[in-house]
């Protein structure tokens, strides 16, 4: 935490080193939604209005929104700006930059000046007609979670269907999560706290109140947050007698009442013992739930009704089973370069770890012995209350 | 977020420790950012890349070094470092670890008794070789950096100089050379950039 004192100095001085979850923003660059990647054209439905989750990572001075329009459409305009986020969805309005037009192929931007403490916010855009410029497309971190316990969708965002014109304030709902390419708006911003040139200060942290993920929703069902889209949607036959887990993180202290997993393709017989563990310095530690099992010997998503309370932090996700199903799996470079690798010449990426463990009740600690595993760890998940 | 009229000094204190997943001992770690391995050839080019050094009080380093895939020169050598971030560029030099050589393959690197802690800038220099060696590279997935103007066409994942020999010869610059004349004035990089990584120790 920041500690603030009154005093009369009216100049701030930044901090050097940036602890916020991405490295702080540049004047420089043009920032994105922070989970996405790949890009493509999006066309714009009329009267839609679209919200993307971006993180400030360090408190930061607003300086210009912007799109991309590839493709005109006369006499077509667009509405940008910033909500704030609430609950993991957009909230009150904080900027309505005003309109560029979609008419003309260009880069488009708004100036605007605005402080942007560190958080969550949203990008939103509006248009009355169906330009289409450029977008990011499905292939994005797993920030918001999926609707089912069988989702392979990773949403880049939301939208509300409203009249165009200025922003509603607040973004209203119920929101409607997106998965396809979605209309990107850029923020440029720059960090730094040495300007306070309107008498405005920051008397908060400009690291600590960011988390790696938006808040959760209830309802929504949350694996890892660091894997990618890309490897949502494959699956691996668990080897029977061995033990797996996976990354989980909790932004904010959360209940959760369902983990689950998605059995895509059945062996009979056979069981799947879930649970939660500790994180023990950067590997599973303490025994936290033994959830009991679900069935492997039909397919479909499958759950058991938990009521667990978690404080923020990491935790590790595991299930073992008596038999070979094949379940819904995070695998290979999904993970990034999280879990790190064995050595200087390992080129491998690893989803979680696993060691050999028999079905049973878990134990408590993790079993002895576990090793990071690149062929995949199934993907668990929890649902949110 | 609270936001007050008046005067106010801030006082910064430790990291979040559950940013990232803590560093386990004796595990190597590099850019969080990129997933693509690839290798490079390319020389008298100096990188910085970002790498988040979890925990509350940071996370130990032993090591740091790159692979060499094909070996370069006979007793060519790379140089090796670290620099602080300030505000999402590579900022005061943190460490020059000395040389590294190029001209045999696997894991070459300096041993290194260090705390890093949030964001740090990994560096690499590499001189004008004869014979360029090939080294592990990676491309960076998420675009954490930005781009670089709104058309959105390339991800960045760290910055690049044009690094005369000398660079490898005398010692890495005291401070990253972000917008100034004295050399070619780094870009965002693009595509792909050495993997350098650090043991946790």
């Amino acid at each position: 935490m920041w500690k603030t004192t009154k005093k009369l100095a009216l100049r701030l001085v930044p901090q050097r080193r940036a602890g916020g979850i991405w490295p702080a923003f540049r004047g420089d660059r043009w920032h994105v939604p922070s989970s996405q990647l790949g890009t493509a054209g999006a066309t714009f439905t009329a009267d839609r209005l679209y919200a993307l989750p971006i993180c400030v990572p360090v408190t930061a001075v607003c300086q210009a929104l912007a799109v991309n329009v590839t493709t005109a459409d006369p006499l077509s305009s667009i509405r940008l700006g910033i909500y704030a986020d609430s609950g993991g969805v957009p909230g009150a309005l904080l900027i309505d930059a005003g309109v560029v037009s979609g008419a003309t192929v260009k880069e488009a931007s708004l100036a605007l000046t605005r402080w942007l403490p560190a958080g969550w916010y949203w990008l939103a855009c509006i248009s009355d007609d169906a330009p289409v410029v450029t977008g990011l497309n499905t292939a994005t971190v797993s920030l918001l979670g999926v609707a089912t316990n069988i989702g392979t969708d990773v949403n880049n965002g939301v939208y509300i269907d409203v009249a165009y014109g200025a922003l509603p304030d607040p973004f209203g709902g119920p929101v409607t999560y997106f998965a396809a390419t979605i209309p990107t708006v850029l923020l440029r911003a720059t960090a730094g706290l040495e300007d306070v040139s309107d008498g405005w200060h920051i008397t908060q942290n400009i690291g600590e109140e960011v988390r790696l993920q938006p808040p959760q929703v209830s309802g929504r069902y949350y694996g890892c947050p660091l894997i990618t889209a890309a490897y949502n949607t494959r699956t691996l036959a668990l080897v029977d007698a061995t033990m797996y887990a996976m990354l989980f993180y909790v932004n904010e202290s959360h209940a959760y009442d369902r983990i689950a997993v998605h059995v895509t393709t059945r062996t009979v017989p056979s069981n799947i013992q879930l649970g939660i563990y500790e994180d023990s310095a950067g590997v599973p530690g303490n025994l936290i739930l033994d959830a009991g099992n679900v069935s492997g010997a039909s397919t479909g998503g499958k759950e058991i009704n938990i009521n667990q309370t978690l404080a923020r932090g990491w935790y590790w996700l595991a299930a073992v089973s008596d038999s070979t199903p094949t379940l819904r799996t995070y695998q290979g470079s999904s993970m990034f370069g999280w879990l790190g690798a064995t050595s200087g010449t390992d080129t491998a990426y690893y989803g979680g770890m696993s060691v050999a463990q028999a079905y049973g009740a878990l134990p408590t600690p993790f079993t002895a012995g576990a090793v990071l595993t690149a062929t995949g760890v199934p993907r668990i998940m929890l649902r949110a209350t | 977020m609270v936001m007050e009229k008046g005067g106010w000094t801030l006082e910064p204190s430790g990291l979040d420790a559950t940013t990232y997943p803590l560093w386990v001992t004796g595990r190597y770690y590099g850019s969080n950012l990129a997933t693509a391995l690839s290798t490079l050839t390319l020389k008298q080019r100096m990188y910085a890349t970002p790498i988040f050094a979890p925990g509350a009080n940071g996370s130990l380093i032993d090591e740091l070094g790159l692979e060499i895939t094909a070996g370069g020169t006979a007793g060519g050598v790379a140089r090796v470092g670290i620099y602080e971030d300030y505000e999402g560029v590579p900022w005061d030099l943190l460490l020059d670890a000395g040389t590294i050589p190029i001209d045999g393959v696997g894991w070459q690197h300096v041993d290194v008794a260090l705390r890093l802690r949030g964001w740090v800038w990994l560096a690499v220099a590499f001189s004008n070789y004869a014979a360029t060696p090939t080294y592990r590279s990676v491309s960076a997935y998420v675009p954490v950096l930005g781009f670089t103007n709104p058309v959105i066409t390339t991800r960045t994942g760290g910055y690049i100089v044009e690094a005369d020999a000398a660079i490898v010869d005398v010692g890495l610059f005291s401070r990253f050379p972000v917008n100034t004349a004295s050399v070619v004035l780094p870009v965002a990089t693009s595509g792909l950039y050495p993997r350098t990584l650090v043991r946790a120790g």
